[in-house]
């Protein structure tokens, strides 16, 4: 009777967490992130879309168009150049021969930096470059290539092999001429813009 | 000093608790480090196996785009359920094979099919290949794209630091 007038309040218990379904949930979505997530960078080169110029005044003179170009010449050698046309045109060239991938990479980037930043200095306005490459040159030369222009050169196209090409058969040396190159590179250099 | 070993008590026992607080904090500071570290675009580019991307010392991320995969045999493009032949894209211009020419309209359709809003920064294209596959072969593939709408070529590179 005096426990109906009196009753026991029933016992205060502390709910415990169960933690251990927390900890597997916690756990496999570690090996999920880590089994998914790619630990190789990326990275991208953008080539911006093509334009067309048309000159209509004819005091005006012709656009720079500068124009960057790797290709193999008879001697199994690389050779780069650069040139462009305007009111002064001009061209450099360098001739080199990588021993492995690595080397070849590294020249290629070096001297397309350098041909790129001392264009860059003399026409600072020119944001745009035409790239192109000979037909059987492997894809890794054309990012070398855009690697080492990107820094000065915001606007890359890309053109044609066939022009890389007949480019590379009308301005290469003579092969029976001697080379200069007795350390595998070799250096020339044409134009009048100062 | 009672040494008795009859007469010493034993201590009580008590069962070893592991400290689960602390392990769940840095359970969770792993999965948040994980999930801000992450790039997803970058997981959605898919390198077939074998293929050995070029190097690159760009910065650059890669950007979300359908992607054309340019192997020493075929063109997959992500978009469209069949490949072509790599040999398809060496005819000259005059002859065009007629594969290329519904390619180039299958692409075209698809480019204007895409939301305004993707159209915003340029039709974006990312072009996968490897890194011996010869210039001829990149330049005829991406050309046909270039020709069917497709503004801005990504060229997707492995990173590479600057040697000094």
């Amino acid at each position: 009777m005096i426990d109906d007038i009196f009753a026991k309040r029933p016992k205060r218990h502390i709910q415990d967490l169960n933690i251990v379904p927390i900890l597997d949930m916690f756990t496999t979505i570690i090996f999920f992130l880590l089994l998914s997530t790619g630990f190789l960078e990326y990275t991208k080169l953008t080539v911006p879309p093509s334009k067309v110029s048309t000159i209509t005044d004819p005091v005006v003179p012709p656009p720079l168009a500068p124009k960057i170009i790797l290709a193999k010449t008879k001697r199994e050698e690389l050779r780069l150049f650069m040139f462009w046309s305007g009111e002064n045109p001009g061209e450099v060239s360098e001739t080199f021969k990588p021993l492995d991938e690595r080397e070849r990479r590294q020249a290629i980037l070096r001297i397309s930096d350098k041909f790129a930043r001392d264009f860059s200095a003399k026409y600072p306005k020119e944001k745009s470059l035409q790239v192109g490459l000979g037909s059987k040159l492997p894809y890794q030369d054309l990012i070398s290539v855009m690697d080492g222009v990107r820094d000065v050169m915001s606007d890359l196209v890309l053109i044609s092999h066939h022009e890389a090409d007949a480019r590379a058969a009308g301005t290469e040396p003579d092969p029976e001429l001697p080379t200069r190159a007795s350390t595998g590179k070799k250096s020339t250099e044409q134009g009048t813009n100062g | 000093m009672n040494d008795d070993p009859l007469t010493t008590r034993r201590s009580h026992r008590r069962p070893m608790e592991l400290q689960l607080t602390a392990m769940i904090d840095i359970f969770s500071m792993i999965v948040i480090f994980l999930i801000l570290g992450s790039v997803f675009g970058a997981s959605e580019m898919v390198v077939p196996e074998g293929m050995e991307i070029p190097r690159s010392i760009s910065k650059e991320g890669a950007e979300s785009a359908p992607r054309v995969t340019i192997t020493r045999e075929f063109v997959q493009i992500s978009f469209l359920s069949r490949a072509y032949p790599i040999q398809a894209f060496r005819s000259d211009p005059v002859t065009v094979a007629s594969e290329i020419t519904s390619l180039e309209g299958e692409v075209r359709g698809y480019v204007q099919r895409l939301p305004a809003e993707a159209k915003k920064s340029g039709v974006l294209l990312n072009v996968i290949a490897d890194r011996e596959t010869p210039y001829e072969d990149v330049f005829n593939v991406v050309k046909v794209f270039r020709k069917s709408g497709f503004e801005t070529l990504l060229f997707v590179a492995a990173g590479e630091e600057r040697s000094k």
